[in-house]
């Protein structure tokens, strides 16, 4: 039976190569189903295992973000005279396998804070020890027994200066879903916690009254822009590229990269006028090898001074609003975190969405493809 | 103190190569073969096994709700099909560009050419997917060289859209995937008999025909061979569709790893994955099916 | 069937680059004639059948068919059937299809087409393998079918390209009378390549012998044999003895020839030969162990050096008085009286002796 199958490849000089077909096949099936299951490389900077109290393994974001914070990284390892080892991405795959495994390599992880909410649900982290971290200044949404902010990201309305100069540009979500008045492609992120919250924005429902979040009535305002987002982004990259080379017009993109393009010379802007905040958090996965000593980073991290450091760095604000003060007020007015910005922005709910991801995301996808 | 050997120098002593006897030992041949295997059994058959149990076991024990759940939902068919899709044009498409180009590799004669040829062919396996990925969103943007090209010799009067939609997940799959279906074309072309064509034309076959019944029918192993390795590998594609594709591109190995590293859940996941698994063997199996009565693929040789 | 066509090659040469693989050949075969091309590897005999094929163009020259230029017809016009070394089978076609692909090239209806085969397949002795597909058939079967699709279309010319070479001893020896059957009982003009003499000896009416690209005689296979025209020749078909000599005087067709024993010999000469060395070539079967001297016009004395038993004969070398090698083929039965250092007397007529000009004097010293 299996005769028939096999097939003979000849290589001009590598001799001769028989395979049996179905051999390949399955090889080739299981690589890419491994491939697949696999999920991202890892890249390991450093020698990756702390075995020792005298390093700290960080698990980060990688890109912009983590150069940011190397600073910070360096400060600590200067006054706790310990070696930091920072690992990127933070791959919440690899993170549930190795504390499922009991192999945790990781001491101290920065996730988004609706995963860190999550995990801590699901048991893969460690209680954070406010007897260590000082959480004092933290807005109270973000103090959690599991986790804790570490700065902001604020979701807002992006444009390209040549097309809207002056001022001429969307100033809420309601004008940024008018596709007549404000006519030509738009990219959105590809996630939908905070998007959902922008369409009900749009349609009219006021900040204060957006939690619970009304699904359908966000996926019938979505309806309304979908043929106008040309592109779905996956990456913080792609939105200022976008808006720089024309491809979109507006974008709702995230504050610290836009900001960045704009300060690099890219004809772009931001609105933070209902900018949708999104944080991230620290967090210790169960079983971390050097608990004490995460916890004493995570404390250190968030202290002021630290925290403006990074703000300077990058353009997202610090979770520590003490931080502010401690900022050049350019520095503030770049980040949206003037007086009056700061009120005009809106936190995302991360308890909903803890609860509500899973279900919303699969309709969300299923949406795309209509 | 040294031993002397004495040999009769009128006896030659035949000289073998160590590899040579080690081939003798019985048994080596097994145990050379046993380490790939239980390199892929362990690796591979076991971590696989081992994921796709997840599908119908969790913590509470065996459940099927995982995979009634990819039916109930139908955004996961919807993928599914999205996906067999998408894999299948850049099948066809590969396959039309490939066949040329490992045609001309068979019939040049210059080893000059040849090499720069296969060169050429094989210079996407050098780059870096992710680099040759964001080097098609520069060619391929509105903005980009190709559309400004199209417009300036007059061909468009404005730019068509190339990225963020099927075309630009076909382009970007069909460039990383093409040199698996020239390769496997032309080991297969390799070996045919020139002669047979040309005996054809002797019998008064015009070369085109002799082209299309005698050539294409030999080669059609390789255009086997090559489709089903690039089928099977553009369903596992993840990156190029995700960069160059648009919201109704989605593949389902996205729906995989969403599932695996953003909401953990494992369990959906391995459903899913078994669910491509499946799929996948269905296609292997309807076509050997269709093509067991080829006599090209009965040769044994 | 076909009664056969006649094929003129005319002063056609073919260069690849700057090598003369057919050097300016001119010859013509005749309706219905089996025409063989015989030479070692590297002759252009290949080349040659490849253009009268018409699967290569000639470098100039021209090729001509019932005296019709087809020079500048390309393979699939000229109508040839050809029969390749490895058959050229389609591997993907049964044998019916594989015979039947000429025909349908030729859009003859159904029934026909059948009718044909099926006829053809009896002519071959494979009736009951029309269904088989190549891989199936033992390489005896292979040729046959090969033939059959060679011949099936009735073509006007039918090329064999080393027909025989794949094939073991005793099949290629039943396969060249089949062959030869066949081409006889349809009567179609035939040309041959090979480089087994014997092939072309058993199968064919002339042989062309080629040899760096120019032909060097072509001669029925008994003229080939007896009559040797040069050297090349003479050494290429079957094994011969040379014996140098000069020539003293010539008169009337007959010269007299002085050789290296201080012996001088009256033999007839075929042609005028201008230069006063020539070669005498004698087959080893037509010397033999004289009692006496006086038994033949020639005689040498000779020490036996060794001997080969090849079955129906004796391989038996000698050296002559003057150092000149001589082999000839004793029947089995005198190995009782002849041994190896016996002096012996070998003696041969003049009939069966060839005079062919020594180009290469230099070379041999007898």
């Amino acid at each position: 039976m299996h005769k028939k199958l096999f097939i003979k490849m000849k290589y001009k000089k590598g001799g001769i190569v028989v395979l049996k077909k179905w051999i390949m096949i399955s090889i080739s099936l299981l690589l890419s189903l491994s491939l697949v299951a696999c999920g991202n490389k890892t890249s390991t900077d450093g020698n990756g295992s702390a075995k020792e109290d005298k390093e700290l393994v960080v698990a980060h974001w990688g890109g912009a973000m983590t150069d940011a914070y190397k600073k910070i990284f360096d400060a600590f390892e200067e006054k706790y005279g310990v070696k930091v080892t920072v690992v990127t991405p933070n791959d919440a795959g690899k993170f549930k396998a190795m504390v499922e495994s009991r192999a945790v390599e990781w001491d101290v992880a920065n996730f988004d804070s609706i995963f860190a909410l999550r995990s801590a649900k699901e048991g893969l982290l460690e209680k954070l020890d406010y007897n260590v971290i000082n959480s004092e200044g933290v807005p109270e949404e973000l103090v959690n027994e599991y986790s804790i902010g570490s700065e902001f990201i604020s979701l807002a309305i992006s444009y390209n200066t040549k097309k809207y100069p002056e001022g001429t540009h969307p100033k809420n979500w309601a004008e940024f879903w008018d596709t007549k008045g404000f006519p030509g492609p738009r990219t959105l992120w590809k996630f939908p916690p905070g998007l959902l919250e922008s369409a009900l924005l749009a349609d009219g429902v006021k900040p204060e009254e957006l939690y619970p979040l009304d699904v359908d009535r966000a996926f019938e305002s979505l309806d309304k822009i979908k043929e106008d987002v040309k592109v779905w982004y996956t990456t913080g990259t792609q939105a200022p590229q976008l808006l720089a080379n024309g491809e979109v017009n507006l974008a709702a993109g995230w504050s610290g990269r836009i900001s960045t393009a704009k300060s690099q010379g890219a004809p772009e802007d931001l609105e933070f006028n209902q900018g949708i905040i999104i944080d991230d958090s620290w967090v210790v996965p169960k079983g971390a090898p050097n608990k004490d000593l995460a916890m004493k980073f995570i404390a250190f991290t968030l202290d002021p001074k630290q925290q403006a450091a990074f703000s300077s760095t990058i353009d997202y604000s610090p979770a520590n609003a003490k931080a502010l003060d401690l900022l050049d007020p350019e520095v503030r007015e770049r980040l949206g975190q003037n007086e009056e910005n700061a009120k005009q922005q809106i936190l995302l709910n991360n308890e909903w969405w803890v609860e509500n991801y899973d279900k919303v995301n699969e309709r969300f996808e299923q949406w795309l493809l209509k | 103190m040294a031993t002397e050997v004495k040999t009769d120098p009128r006896v030659p002593v035949k000289r073998v190569s160590p590899a040579y006897r080690l081939t003798r030992i019985p048994g080596l041949q097994w145990l050379l073969l046993l380490v790939p295997f239980a390199y892929i059994l362990f690796l591979v058959v076991f971590s696989i096994i081992g994921f796709f149990k997840l599908s119908i076991y969790d913590e509470t024990g065996f459940t099927l709700q995982y995979l009634t759940h990819m039916f109930t939902e139908t955004v996961y068919l919807q993928v599914l099909w999205v996906t067999l899709k998408i894999a299948a044009i850049v099948t066809v498409i590969s396959l039309l560009l490939a066949y040329p180009v490992a045609y001309l590799l068979v019939k040049v004669e210059s080893k000059k050419w040849k090499s720069l040829i296969m060169g050429a062919v094989l210079i996407p396996f050098w780059i870096s997917l992710l680099v040759r990925t964001f080097a098609w969103t520069m060619l391929l943007q509105e903005q980009g060289i190709i559309n400004k090209l199209l417009i300036s010799v007059g061909i468009l009067q404005e730019p068509i859209p190339l990225l963020y939609n099927t075309a630009g997940v076909v382009i970007g799959m069909t460039h990383v995937l093409l040199p698996y279906m020239v390769l496997s074309l032309y080991a297969v072309m390799e070996g045919i008999d020139q002669r047979l064509v040309q005996a054809a034309q002797g019998m008064g076959a015009r070369p085109w025909k002799a082209f299309i019944q005698i050539f294409f029918p030999l080669s059609l192993t390789g255009v086997l061979s090559g489709s089903l390795l690039v089928f099977v590998q553009g369903l596992g594609y993840f990156i190029t569709p995700a960069l160059l594709g648009g919201p109704d591109n989605m593949m389902i190995s996205v729906l995989i790893q969403r599932n695996v590293s953003e909401t953990l859940n494992w369990h959906l996941a391995s459903a899913i994955a078994l669910l491509l698994f499946i799929v996948t063997l269905l296609v292997l199996l309807i076509s050997f099916f269709f093509l067991r009565n080829n006599p090209v693929l009965k040769e044994v040789e | 069937m076909a009664l056969g066509d006649s094929l003129a090659i005319v002063n056609v040469s073919k260069y690849y680059k700057k090598m003369k693989a057919v050097d300016n050949v001119a010859f013509k075969v005749n309706k219905g004639e089996f025409l063989t091309i015989l030479g070692p590897s590297g002759s252009g005999k290949t080349s040659l059948l490849k253009l009268i094929a018409g699967l290569e163009a000639v470098t100039s020259g021209s090729i001509l068919l019932n005296n019709q230029d087809i020079t500048s017809k390309k393979a699939y016009e000229r109508d040839f059937g050809m029969l390749f070394q490895n058959y050229a089978l389609f591997p993907h076609m049964s044998v019916f299809d594989n015979i039947a692909y000429p025909l349908r090239l030729r859009k003859i209806s159904k029934q026909e087409i059948v009718k044909r085969v099926q006829d053809i397949l009896e002519l071959v002795h494979l009736q009951d393998f029309a269904s088989r597909f190549p891989k199936q058939l033992s390489g005896g079967q292979q040729q046959r079918v090969a033939l059959a699709r060679a011949i099936v279309f009735n073509p006007s010319l039918l090329l064999l390209d080393e027909p025989l070479g794949a094939l073991d001893k005793n099949l290629r020896q039943q396969m060249q009378l089949e062959i030869k059957h066949i081409q006889e009982k349809i009567g179609i003009t035939t040309i041959c390549v090979t480089h087994d003499q014997e092939e072309a000896l058993t199968m064919s009416d002339r042989i062309c012998v080629m040899n760096k690209g120019r032909i060097e005689q072509i001669d029925t296979p008994e003229n080939l044999y007896k009559k040797p025209q040069n050297r090349f020749i003479a050494e290429f078909i079957g094994e011969i003895n040379l014996i140098r000599g000069e020539i003293i005087e010539t008169n009337s067709g007959k010269a007299k020839v002085s050789l290296a024993n201080q012996k001088t010999i009256t033999i007839e000469m075929a042609e005028e030969i201008h230069n006063n060395t020539i070669l005498i070539a004698i087959r080893p079967e037509n010397i033999q162990i004289a009692e006496r001297e006086s038994q033949f016009n020639n005689t040498f004395r000779a020490k036996v050096v060794e001997m080969i038993y090849l079955g129906e004969v004796i391989k038996t070398k000698t050296i002559t008085e003057a150092g000149q090698e001589l082999t000839l083929k004793i029947p089995p039965q005198m190995s009782k009286s002849i041994t190896c250092g016996k002096d012996v007397i070998l003696g041969w007529n003049n009939d069966d002796a060839t005079v062919i000009p020594d180009k290469e004097a230099a070379v041999l010293y007898a």
